[in-house]
């Protein structure tokens, strides 16, 4: 195999020591003949199979997943990867099968379930594990009735509990009236290590990954001509751009109006007055549906020796740019009170808070499709607060939508044409 | 081994276990499993945590140092590892920018300076206040002055850690996370270390202490000076157009810019970062520019000092920032783990806070 001076290039503009894939190889003879022409000799060098715009969650697993399939591949971050200013910083999300909102997703999460293991296995890190969840609600209720709804359809086992057998079983204060489901293969996925393994990997496998490089402007073109992506440092082309770009998402794909809101979403790390309760192995991951509107979820110790608790949505509509990013002390007020209706055994001193982000959409279901007027753009955005465990198996919806135009995994929950008109 | 308890023993044995998984213990992790040893790292939390002192974007490496000019030595060699670190991972850590250091005439920082370069070779540049009106875009009084050297940069902190981890971890070091040390028992010479943790009990031969604002507690007879004291940053969006515009985004590029200030007056510690700050504003001929913009972060560890170390100083100070000094010996932990190994009792502390530059430079 001939080396065109495009091949050298590349292996400098990858920034990666290790020998080029055979698979890259071959792009690049594929591309060669354009070689002639000197404009599109400079221009070759910065150009890939697909760009992957967002190094969160969701853009390393895809960047990853279009690495491993042999695909040239540049996966741009604005900042660094494993930075805490978008949804994917921290210690902790929860993985879980049953699934309330939709059992659409339950396919997608034992998807999403047998790829972390694949990536453990492949990086040789610990990346997720398992507690159980342990949901209370009030009977009739959106938790309980979707999520027994999704276990039933999915054949996923579970355990209904009483108040008095919550009570018995764990620190929790529940009203009589309240109910509980427990299910055993639920758990928790270390989240910025998760990333970096994606990060990592994907860099193995000859992805060229550029941080502190924010995007400007992508550029559809007439169907079939490459796709441009312009940057604060250079401008890049591919055949396909995957566009992972979180809360800013809405802002990169401007024209097409998305309903995208981002809301700001606080956590606290509380110390509890009585460890032994809320140790790992003690404790499963909790979720509380106290009404329609006011939902809690927490963690036992993990990464840190405190309860982890946060309420899911009811934040503010907020900017990326301009939100509050410091924990304020009404935020600690808000799940203090929590702690002490619902968990008093631990509310003790707040240890940390943190705030992340949500992008929601109207219906709080994902968006991952293509871009309606460039079928070359591919899109994973408006993942509303419960996306991240789904990011091993969203990497490779994205990976095939990029590559084949298609999946087999069942997404059609997920189109934006949804919210036309 | 036909006891089955001590063959228990042996699997948990080893050569060093190295306590605290922050920028020095990960290092000495690296730097023992480089040399053939049998290390285990045993860290409180996740590495990568940000309870400590090594967490973030950005840290300042500089040979001039005005602390002492025993540490001019050091930082050289930590250059040295941290461009080998790189080739080793194939990450990029160390981005050189320089340097300006702005201080009062005969103030600890300018003297101390001074004499660390001209004891040590190191060229730098003394600039007058107007110069540095002229060439940065920072109000200094008359009586200021300042020192740039050009050798300062920026060391990229977490991914310095994630990479000694992931490079120590590959060359078979064991690493334990999320699990806190709960007591030493050092034995007579000679005979191995205990380490007790939560989850279980270890030995080892020799024992290494990077515990961080942790160390006074985990050592606690030794009754070590050490004070910990809270610091914040904040990351600031600049009004842009100002640094946009003609001449000015020249001066301060991009290469330039990212000095993160470094003020010898007490009323500010202003630390850039290099997140949006180097993205932030290119113009549209794509020249390197200007214009710093960002995203405010602090909080969590702001209110973890709080909460956590109530009795912390809350002194804003000049230079003091902790975090310099903690990267820049981050490294030379590899020395000091030499030290340990051929001598019988422990350093006290990689951290050496020697509280007085000040002090010294008279």
């Amino acid at each position: 195999m001939a080396k065109s001076p495009y091949h050298c290039v590349f292996r400098i503009d990858a920034q990666n020591n290790r020998p080029i894939l055979n698979s890259q190889s071959a792009i690049c003879n594929k591309v060669k003949p354009m070689a002639k022409n000197p404009k599109s000799k400079i221009q070759n060098p910065k150009s890939s199979d697909v760009i992957v715009v967002g190094g969160g969650a969701m853009g390393s697993a895809t960047a990853y997943e279009l690495a491993r399939r042999g695909v040239k591949t540049r996966l741009i971050e604005q900042h660094f990867i494993g930075h805490d200013l978008g949804s994917s910083h921290g210690l902790s999300r929860i993985i879980r099968r049953d699934n309330y909102n939709h059992p659409d997703y339950v396919p997608l999460a034992d998807c999403s379930y047998a790829l972390w293991r694949e990536l453990e296995k492949t990086s040789g890190e610990s990346l997720l594990t398992i507690t159980g969840i342990i949901g209370i609600g009030t009977p009739g209720g959106r938790y309980l009735t979707g999520s027994e709804l999704s276990c039933k359809l999915h054949d996923i086992p579970y355990e209904r509990l009483t108040a008095a057998e919550i009570r018995k079983r764990y620190p929790f204060n529940v009203d009589d009236n309240h109910e509980g489901m427990f299910q055993k293969d639920a758990g928790i996925l270390a989240v910025e290590r998760c990333i970096l393994m994606y990060r990592q990997e994907a860099k193995k496998l000859g992805a060229a990954i550029h941080e502190l490089e924010e995007v400007l402007a992508i550029e559809p073109e007439r169907h079939g001509a490459p796709v441009r992506v312009r940057t604060r440092k250079d401008e890049y082309t591919a055949d396909k751009v995957v566009v992972c770009a979180g809360p800013w998402a809405g802002r990169m794909l401007k024209e097409l109006n998305l309903p995208l809101r981002v809301e700001r979403q606080t956590l606290g790390f509380y110390v509890p007055l009585e460890r032994a309760p809320f140790e790992l192995g003690a404790l499963p991951a909790f979720l509380f549906e106290l009404n329609a509107d006011e939902f809690y979820y927490g963690f036992p110790f993990f990464g840190v020796d405190c309860l982890k608790v946060a309420r899911h949505h009811g934040g503010q509509i907020v900017e990326p740019e301009t939100v509050e990013r410091n924990f304020t002390t009404e935020d600690d007020r808000q799940l203090k009170d929590f702690l002490k209706k619902c968990i008093p055994k631990a509310a003790g001193p707040l240890r940390m808070g943190k705030v992340c982000l949500y992008t929601n959409t109207p219906d709080k279901h994902f968006i991952l499709d293509r871009h309606p007027h460039n079928e070359n753009i591919v899109i994973a955005a408006g993942f509303s607060g419960h996306g991240f465990k789904f990011a091993s198996c969203v990497g490779e919806v994205m990976a095939d939508l990029a590559t084949k135009g298609k999946t087999q995994h069942k997404i059609d929950l997920f189109k934006i044409a949804r919210f036309g008109k | 081994v036909k006891n089955p308890k001590s063959k228990r023993q042996i699997a948990k044995s080893s050569d060093v276990i190295v306590i605290g998984g922050g920028a020095m213990g990960s290092a000495a992790a690296y730097e023992l499993t480089k040399r053939g040893l049998k290390t285990r790292l045993i860290e409180q939390h996740f590495m990568g945590h940000d309870l400590g002192s090594s967490h973030g974007l950005s840290r300042i490496i500089r040979r001039d140092y005005y602390e002492h000019p025993d540490y001019v030595p050091l930082v050289d060699r930590s250059y040295a590892l941290w461009r080998e670190l790189e080739k080793v991972s194939g990450e990029s850590l160390l981005t050189i920018t320089g340097i300006i250091g702005i201080g009062t005439p005969g103030g600890a920082y300018l003297t101390g300076s001074a004499l660390a370069c001209k004891l040590h070779d190191i060229p730098y540049e003394r600039l007058k206040a107007a110069e540095i009106r002229k060439r940065y875009p920072f109000q200094v009084d008359d009586s200021q002055e300042g020192v740039f050297q050009k050798d300062g940069g920026i060391l990229a902190i977490e991914r310095c850690i994630a990479t000694y981890r992931a490079e120590a971890k590959k060359l078979g070091a064991a690493v334990h996370e999320f699990e806190e040390v709960v007591a030493i028992e050092p034995e007579r010479s000679g005979s191995p270390i205990r380490v007790r943790t939560r989850k279980d009990e270890y030995s080892t031969e020799k024992l290494v202490v990077c515990a961080g604002p942790w160390a006074g507690r985990l050592l606690k007879d030794l009754n070590l000076p050490l004070k910990v004291e809270r610091q914040t940053l904040g990351f600031y969006t600049p009004l842009g157009n100002g640094l946009r515009s003609s001449s000015a985004r020249c001066r301060f590029s991009s290469s330039i810019w990212a000095h993160r200030t470094f003020m010898d007056f007490p009323s500010s510690v202003s630390t850039v970062s290099r997140s949006r700050a180097i993205t932030a504003a290119r113009s549209s001929n794509r020249k390197r520019s200007s214009v710093i913009s960002l995203s405010t972060m602090t909080g969590s560890s702001a209110i973890f000092s709080r909460s956590t170390f109530p009795r912390a100083t809350e002194r804003c100070g000049w230079a003091r920032c902790a975090s310099t000094r903690i990267l820049l010996t981050a490294i030379s932990s590899s020395i000091y783990i030499r030290i340990i190994r051929t001598s019988p009792s422990p350093p006290a502390s990689v951290v050496t806070d020697s509280n007085s530059p000040a002090e010294w430079v008279r």
